[in-house]
């Protein structure tokens, strides 16, 4: 972030002093990443709208670089990664906390884009925005979890999520497939950055935070009510899925375990519960206004199960681990993969409902081949 | 004092309108046979029910509602699809007032609104026909995913037998029509 104002510098001991503008942004940024679902006023119903910020004082950009610095950090940590896991790490599975499993976390270094979206935030209603949000010409990965945090922040407040940058952000391509579609398909992202390195820590992290995501996605499409929007999010979350899958292969050693928020959020889904509850085809659907032309309920209904398609991939992979033989190079990750998404193949007793399948795969695939067929087309009437 | 004029005004609109409507879907044939095998299975099953092959390789079959049911045996898929087509002649006259009588600007926004209304009945009518076609693909659908499976599981039973007389010799067939359940002993 670059600072070219005349410093507004204090006194050492006596608090920091900043400008009316700049003490909004800093709240704006505190704000962001507050712990807990907290709606923000501030970005949205503003009756005046505030000039764009360009530049900020020396103080004020301490202080923004202490609160994003600490906060997202933090934010890191409270999303998941405090979990205990199992993960790759330099292709060997290892079992821990997000710190304990790597040696060295990587480095948040905030660019321009950071600046750019609070600004942004700051100065427009995000219900309305009057300017679009411009894709930042570079991110790092620490601009790209500032967006993902702003994300939600942005759809609680009933924002428009659809901008430049958010579209071409991969984080919140992968936790926010739903409030991105639109008319237009999403772009296509090559989210190898967060299939290695650094990123794939950051993605190590977030797993509980976008298994939440995909399983309040999932439960919001049983109240969409109209075929054209339940076609978009399937296709979008058709898109990013498949470019997630496609990366964590094309690394070396493949990552295949970092789309376990998938199967966590299956396992939440169709598993509810000690009764194992799995939903039936009519739950994803129920809300649809199915006054409308065949072609199009079977294109909605086919992209309502995006997500069990995902959830079927899975249980393609469970079957290449599967057939790994002890002395090949990636034994080690097919076998955490089976331990670790061994629930997703696991039959409890037989229960009375015999129809359902038991296990959370075969559901997975009997539920999205139910959407998928002749058999969901029914009369409106026949259908809740 | 003025006097007002009272213009009629005529718009007609003239146009082919045409709607369709479709849907895919794959058959449930389970994989027990080589695709080629079961592929010719399912072609002597659709030849028996009615369908004709094309030069392309698909089996079609058309109704008298003009739904047509299109399979693709060497995919499986099966594509249903109807559509109905009308030529639109609607005819509207309506009374303006105006206050001269070559009021050009009365004229024209009288003409405009005629347009207007012209173009929204033209819009409901196609989407009454939109409607009427889906309605009797729905109509079809029920009686077509019934035959659809029976073609399906005569195809599957079928395969059974012969995947079964390749392993070894076929002692006995039993079926159950009521359950569709299908027990075959082979002796290897």
């Amino acid at each position: 972030m670059t600072n070219t104002n005349e410093a507004q510098l204090s006194e050492p001991g006596s608090p920091a002093r900043v400008s009316r503008s700049e003490a909004e942004l800093l709240t704006l940024t505190r704000a962001l990443m507050a712990p807990g679902p907290r709606y923000l006023p501030a970005l949205r119903h503003r009756p005046r709208r505030t000039p764009r910020l360009e530049k900020i004082g020396p103080t004020a950009m301490g202080l923004l670089q202490q609160t994003l610095a600490r906060g997202v950090a933090f934010e890191l940590l409270r999303r998941g990664g405090w979990q205990t896991r199992r993960t790759l790490v330099n292709g060997h599975a290892k079992r821990g906390t997000v710190w304990q499993r790597h040696r060295e976390l990587p480095p948040l270094t905030f660019g321009p884009a950071s600046f750019e979206l609070l600004s942004w935030l700051r100065a427009e209603d995000v219900s309305s925005p009057k300017r679009e949000l411009p894709q930042a010409a570079r991110t790092t990965l620490a601009d790209e979890l500032l967006y993902y945090l702003a994300a939600e922040q942005i759809v609680r407040a009933g924002g428009v999520l659809r901008q430049p940058a958010f579209l071409r952000s991969p984080l919140c391509q992968l936790g926010y497939a739903d409030a991105l579609a639109g008319d237009e398909p999403l772009p296509k992202l090559d989210l190898r950055e967060l299939a290695r390195g650094e990123g794939a820590i950051v993605l190590e992290a977030l797993q509980p935070d976008l298994c939440r995501r995909w399983v309040a996605m999932e439960r919001a499409k049983g109240e969409r009510a109209e075929l054209s929007v339940m076609t978009q999010i399937g296709q979008a979350q058709d898109q990013v899925l498949a470019s997630l899958f496609s990366a964590l292969d094309l690394v070396d050693p493949r990552r295949r375990e970092l789309a376990s928020f998938l199967a966590e959020a299956a396992r939440e889904l169709l598993a509810r519960g000690p009764e194992r509850r799995c939903p039936d085809h009519r739950w994803w659907i129920g809300g649809l206004d199915l006054r409308a032309p065949l072609s199009a309920r079977q294109s909605a209904f086919a992209a309502s199960a995006a997500f069990l398609r995902g959830v079927a991939q899975l249980g393609r992979w469970l079957d290449e681990a599967g057939v790994v033989a002890h002395f090949d190079e990636d034994y080690e990750a097919a076998q955490l993969l089976l331990s670790s998404w061994q629930y997703l193949r696991s039959a409890p007793e037989p229960t009375e409902e015999a129809q359902i399948p038991a296990t959370i795969l075969d559901r997975a695939i009997r539920l999205a081949n139910q959407l998928e067929s002749l058999h969901s087309l029914g009369q409106p009437s026949e259908l809740p | 004092m003025s006097r007002t004029y009272r213009i009629r005004i005529s718009e007609s609109l003239r146009r082919h309108v045409q709607v369709d409507d479709g849907i895919q879907s794959k058959l449930e044939i389970l994989d027990i046979l080589p695709p080629e095998q079961t592929a010719a299975l399912l072609e002597r099953e659709l030849e028996g029910a009615g369908f004709e092959q094309r030069e392309d390789g698909q089996w079609v079959r058309a109704d008298e509602d003009g739904v047509e049911v299109r399979v693709d045996p060497q995919a499986s898929t099966v594509t249903v699809s109807a559509s109905a087509d009308t030529d639109l002649d609607i005819t509207k006259e309506r009374l303006i007032r105006a206050y001269a009588e070559n009021d050009a600007t009365t004229r024209e926004r009288g003409r405009q609104a005629l347009e207007d209304e012209l173009e929204a009945e033209a819009g409901e009518r196609e989407k009454n026909l939109q409607a009427k076609v889906t309605s009797t693909l729905e109509g079809k659908l029920g009686d077509l995913r019934r035959e659809l499976d029976q073609i399906s599981n005569r195809v599957t039973a079928e395969a059974l037998k012969q995947k079964a007389a390749s392993i070894g010799e076929v002692q006995e067939v039993s079926e159950d029509p009521e359950t569709g359940s299908l027990t075959i002993r082979v002796k290897i």
